[in-house]
């Protein structure tokens, strides 16, 4: 699944529910113009490493089958030609041993999807901004 | 080799009788030979007395044959009484010749010249009657100069032989006096040799055996075939070493059962360590399934609620637009209740910490950033004297918060709006109490306000979840102290908390400021 267009944004959720609501979040904020959505940590892999994907952001749910999202985070910033994609990870919980894997591991930021969707919307406009269109990545 | 029971003190007191036995003997031989030789030398003395005497006698038998005088017969006749008391004296043995024998002849012979003296003196005598009666005389006289001669020479051998037969007993009285000496010597070596050769043997070996003991050694004995001292002291020895050994062994074998006690104390408090943290682990797995997974559905709910709100708005009626507001409100609630739960226990499961923690500071900070400032100004919030408390900062700091915003919550309708905060350490616990003069509770129910989702009020009259004061209760509870409640309806309700006091401020500063 080679895209000719730069992709974005990569989401890898296996809720769609959530992943829906992510989407629309992302859109509200104009966000949305090439997203990518995969359900595990598996696809997630093989859309970076064996098609050779470089999105601008990753937003990464930690509890995914098959290959966990703090897997998937570890092969992104293990690999010197990935390492520098930002990575945010995504999870319902703030428990501290999770909080604290990610940043170990590298993640550039850490949200906590809240239930309510205006709070969701909110942050997904915050980090989008910050980094999309602030912080500018060497190319 | 098993010797007779003879115990040392009677071996010694058998070889101190021997010695005195022989000594005794020896006293009596050197009595004895000392009273023969002094008799022997006696009778030699005597002897010679006799020769004297008998010398003289000769002389004056010689003059008498000479003048014939009557005074020289009574000179005579009483010298021959004093060689005849001597010789009645001393009955010397027979040396050869018998003394008295001669002296008989000799006094005849005496008796017969005084005879012949007499019959020469008579007037009728002639001298041719004369002539023949000194003839006669002269024979007697030469007869007398005979025994005299044999008389003496008797009396010397006699004296000769008593001064042999002294020198013999002398003789005789050394060697024995010698050879008890030597027997006398023999013995008390003997006996002394053998002694200290025995007893210092047995001394070296009990010595060896109590060494031995006192290096350790507890199944030392020592031989003990004798029934004496040594034997007597060597079986004591050996029963204190039996006794040392069984209790060394006991006390060895108490030590042992200790530690495999120990060892299975250890291992049970292992096996329950584990299955704490076991069941810790599964309460965290459980936690965290509970905040990723309850939440998921909530957050779908209220998403796809508000994407039903914004796409399909316009066609909906006010009735079916509460309808949508009804269900995003109860989702909130839901989702704060699950915050709270965690918050619990979180609560439960965080490490202690354990520091000083000025209470005063705290409780204005807490006032200052957890209440809003329109709040603050409707309210007189009084601080009185705090003492500083021991314990986790963050989880007391949370103690505050919940109860602070308790009781602003909780007399938010009434017409008093007053919060007062103090405290005093007594018995190193330091004791707070927060006052408010809002809806208060019936004391009836009193002990539920501690209680987790116990709730005393209406959920529409005051939001809540009911968890504010169950952690409060669990944070105290965890810092080993006490949580208490006052309170009358309409009226106000005080809450009070006890923590150890932090150290140095024992019956600490009381009143107000």
């Amino acid at each position: 699944m080679k895209n000719n267009e730069k992709v974005e944004i990569l989401l890898v959720e296996d809720n769609p529910a959530d992943a829906e609501i992510a989407i629309r979040a992302l859109r509200r904020h104009h966000l949305a113009n090439s997203i990518v959505h995969v359900m595990d940590g598996k696809e997630a892999l093989d859309f970076i490493f064996t098609d050779g994907n470089t999105p601008r952001i990753i937003l990464l749910d930690l509890k995914l089958p098959r290959v966990g999202g703090l897997e998937v985070l570890k092969a992104i910033k293990e690999n010197p030609d990935t390492r520098r994609i930002p990575v945010v990870v995504l999870t319902s919980s703030a428990e501290e041993s999770d909080l604290v894997a990610s940043y170990d591991l590298g993640a550039n930021s850490y949200l906590v999807k809240p239930v309510d969707f205006e709070k969701f919307s909110e942050a997904i406009r915050e980090f989008g901004m910050y980094w999309l269109l602030l912080n500018n990545q060497p190319e | 080799m098993r010797v007779p029971p003879i115990t040392i003190r009677r071996k010694v007191q058998i070889a101190a009788a021997v010695v005195l036995l022989i000594t005794v003997f020896v006293i009596l031989v050197a009595a004895f030979t000392s009273r023969q030789v002094l008799r022997a030398l006696h009778q030699a003395d005597a002897a010679q007395e006799i020769a004297h005497a008998v010398a003289e006698l000769s002389l004056l038998t010689d003059a008498y044959l000479a003048y014939g005088e009557a005074r020289m017969e009574t000179q005579w006749r009483s010298r021959a009484g004093t060689i005849q008391s001597l010789l009645d004296q001393h009955r010397s043995p027979p040396a050869g010749i018998d003394l008295q024998l001669v002296f008989d002849s000799l006094t005849r012979s005496f008796s017969a010249l005084e005879e012949i003296n007499r019959e020469k003196n008579l007037p009728d005598s002639t001298d041719g009657d004369t002539a023949a009666l000194s003839r006669i005389a002269e024979r007697i006289g030469s007869r007398m100069r005979m025994d005299s001669q044999q008389l003496l020479s008797g009396t010397f051998s006699v004296a000769r032989a008593a001064r042999g037969h002294a020198v013999t007993i002398q003789k005789r009285g050394f060697l024995v006096v010698a050879g008890a000496a030597a027997i006398l010597i023999l013995t008390i070596l003997g006996t002394v040799t053998t002694l200290s050769l025995t007893v210092t043997r047995r001394m070296q070996h009990l010595l060896k055996g109590v060494r031995a003991l006192g290096d350790g050694l507890l199944d030392q004995r020592i031989r003990s075939d004798t029934n004496d001292e040594i034997g007597i002291v060597a079986d004591a020895f050996n029963t204190m070493a039996s006794r040392l050994e069984q209790l060394v062994w006991r006390e060895q074998k108490a030590q042992e059962e200790l530690r495999t006690l120990n060892t299975q104390l250890e291992a049970r408090v292992e096996e329950r360590t584990e299955a704490l943290a076991a069941a810790n682990r599964e309460m965290e797995a459980f936690t965290y399934s509970v905040s990723h997974d309850l939440r998921a559905p909530l957050r779908a709910v209220d998403g796809f609620t508000r994407f039903l709100q914004e796409d399909y708005g316009p066609h909906l009626d006010q009735e079916a637009q509460r309808f949508l507001d009804v269900i995003r409100g109860n989702v909130q609630q839901m989702d704060k209740l699950i915050t709270d739960l965690l918050a619990l226990s979180r609560v439960t499961r965080s490490d202690l910490k354990s520091t000083a923690i000025e209470m005063e500071p705290l409780v204005h900070a807490i006032w200052r950033e957890t209440v809003p400032e329109e709040t603050r100004r409707a309210y007189t919030f009084t601080v009185k004297n705090m003492p500083p408390a021991q314990g986790d900062p963050s989880l007391l700091k949370q103690v505050w918060v919940n109860l602070v915003s308790n009781a602003v919550k909780y007399s938010s309708t009434s017409p008093r709006k007053e919060i007062e905060v103090g405290g005093v350490a007594e018995n190193g616990e330091a004791v707070y109490y927060i006052r408010d003069y809002g809806v208060g509770f019936d004391p009836a129910y009193g002990h539920k306000v501690f209680g987790a989702f116990q709730r005393l009020h209406r959920s529409d009259q005051f939001e809540g979840t009911g968890i504010g004061l169950a952690i409060v209760e669990r944070i105290v509870l965890r810092h080993g102290g006490r949580v208490w409640a006052e309170g009358e309806e309409d009226k106000g309700a005080t809450f009070h908390f006890a923590v150890p006091a932090a150290p140095g401020n024992e019956g600490g500063r009381t009143g107000e400021k």
